[in-house]
């Protein structure tokens, strides 16, 4: 099972397990940093802020001091059950963005420290923290036609993703047989995961027939972000280098799932720079990558907006669900309730516009 | 039995008074987000609690309707036929919202057997009859929710 389909499981967690409390943070982050950062000398914590914008995991940044040495990281942690709208394998994560450190293609903060549970109450990651800011508010200042030289770092990091030797990455993530067997088994968990669901929706189980009636070219299968979009992209202030965050959602798949999941992350949150020269954007792409106009075009973008979004959205449906049967909490939770006809919305047009393109260049 | 204020009137109440006097008092980044989260939703609920029965009974007429004109014409419609079924034969009269509910869920499963039968059979004629009635129930979800923006995003 690929990262991404490890549905909510808030309501599975062992009663006694380890919890967040993030109250308790600055000072269980001293202890363990004293352990494995300042080879048992005292750790002071300072400067600690809670880093809001993501809908998944608990963040923040801090400051960490001991004798003359001082460092600034990023805490990336499970949050306190029922308040996130996924829940995903930090081990997992760990050791992928370990072994992409190690491989050196794709440009990231490096991972410092991982604590299972034991120091901090929940898995956590320690990131060492950039200066810069992310794509995300870069692209909101001025026009968004102001940074279409944007494109081409942008076109060379998810080359650089889906570059990547698989060969080298952890053996826990799954290798598909095949890219028919992927695109067919992405297509049916649709169907399955609208059946395990809380209430009926005939949007899940069209798409799961439009998926196999419209099978895009295939290519080879390579690694895939999963949650490729601005606010993950950070740009550094002293290189101007784009690097890479949170994958958590990471997996071997189709590279044309990043392009389209992009598509349907900035419906939500403009602007789109991609959209805004997308011929600029994929003519790049396909130069890195070596993919032809035949494989990636805007029809087949179209079709993996549909198909890459299952991960997320079976996740945002099975925490509603889980709140539905009284089993989770949390505001961010019953907010993305309203998330769900955007998504609907957004798989409608991207079904129609592949028809569309398809037509107009038959 | 108290209907005024409406319940729509009550919960914009809520709402404003969140925007227009609690926001304003409060620095934490994440308490603010979970404020606009609380806004959010409760424009959603604002117009659910005006229309989520008309909607729905709508909704589900207009499913049956297409049914009835498109299963003759199916080859692959064993799990339509039982759908169809399972939703005349289980139909509440009560229009008590959790009836309402029941009978839009045996529907919805009728809908989504149509749109699979018409894929099936690449039928497309039925590929946009049924494409007409996810537009329309399209259409009814953002009437409910109106643009979805993500809040907190940095």
């Amino acid at each position: 099972m690929p990262p991404q389909a490890i549905l909510v499981e808030i309501l599975n967690r062992h009663q006694g397990d380890a919890v967040l409390e993030p109250e308790k943070l600055p000072e269980q982050l001293e202890a363990l940093l004293s352990d494995v950062w300042a080879a048992g000398s005292p750790a002071s914590v300072s400067d600690f802020v809670q880093i809001t914008g993501g809908y998944s995991r608990y963040m923040a940044r801090f400051a960490a001091a001991t004798g003359d040495r001082s460092e600034r990281f990023i805490l990336r942690a499970d949050p306190p059950p029922g308040q996130s709208i996924l829940d995903t394998d930090r081990q997992l994560e760990w050791d992928l963005v370990r072994s992409l450190m190690a491989d050196g293609g794709v440009t990231m903060p490096a991972a410092r420290f991982y604590d299972e549970g034991s120091a901090l109450g929940a898995p956590a990651i320690l990131f060492d923290e950039i200066v810069g800011e992310t794509l995300y508010v870069r692209i909101q200042q001025d026009e968004v036609t102001d940074h279409l030289d944007l494109l081409e770092p942008l076109a060379d990091l998810s080359a650089a993703i889906h570059g990547v030797d698989v060969a080298t990455l952890p053996d826990a993530i799954e290798r598909p047989a095949s890219w028919d067997d992927y695109i067919d088994a992405g297509a049916a968990r649709w169907r399955t995961v609208e059946e395990d669901h809380v209430e009926s929706d005939p949007f899940m189980r069209v798409i799961a027939a439009w998926l196999v009636a419209n099978k895009p070219p295939p290519t080879e299968l390579t690694l895939v972000h999963g949650d490729f979009q601005a606010p993950n992209i950070l740009i550094d202030e002293s290189t101007a280098a784009f690097n890479m965050l949170d994958w958590e959602l990471a997996h071997i798949g189709d590279p044309r799932e990043d392009l389209g999941w992009w598509a349907l992350a900035h419906t939500s949150q403009p602007p789109n720079l991609i959209e805004a020269d997308q011929d600029r954007f994929l003519a790049r792409y396909r130069a890195r990558t070596g993919l032809s106009e035949e494989v990636v075009n805007p029809a087949t973008l179209a079709y993996f907006t549909v198909f890459a979004s299952l991960g997320v959205f079976a996740n945002v449906i099975g925490a509603t669900a889980a709140m539905a049967r009284g089993q989770a909490s949390g505001m961010t939770v019953a907010y993305m309730t309203s998330a769900i006809p955007s998504m609907h919305g957004i798989y409608i047009n991207a079904m129609q516009q592949a028809g569309a393109w398809r037509e107009d260049n038959a | 039995m108290i209907t005024q204020p409406t319940i729509p009137q009550l919960l914009k109440t809520i709402r404003d008074e969140l925007g227009d006097k609690v926001l304003p008092q409060v620095a934490d980044a994440p308490t603010k987000v979970s404020i606009e989260m609380m806004q959010a939703v409760l424009n959603q609920l604002i117009e659910r609690s005006e229309h989520e029965i008309a909607w729905m009974t709508n909704e589900i007429d207009a499913i049956e309707d297409a049914a009835e004109r498109l299963a003759p014409t199916l080859s692959q419609s064993d799990a339509l036929d039982a759908a169809v079924v399972d939703f005349t034969s289980n139909r509440a009269e009560s229009m008590q919202l959790s009836a309402v509910t029941a009978d839009y869920q045996r529907a919805c499963e009728v809908l989504s057997c149509l749109g699979e039968a018409a894929y099936a059979d690449g039928s497309e004629a039925a590929i946009a009859d049924v494409q007409t009635l996810l537009n329309a129930r399209l259409a009814t979800e953002n009437a409910a929710v109106g643009e979805f923006i993500a809040v907190g995003r940095d």
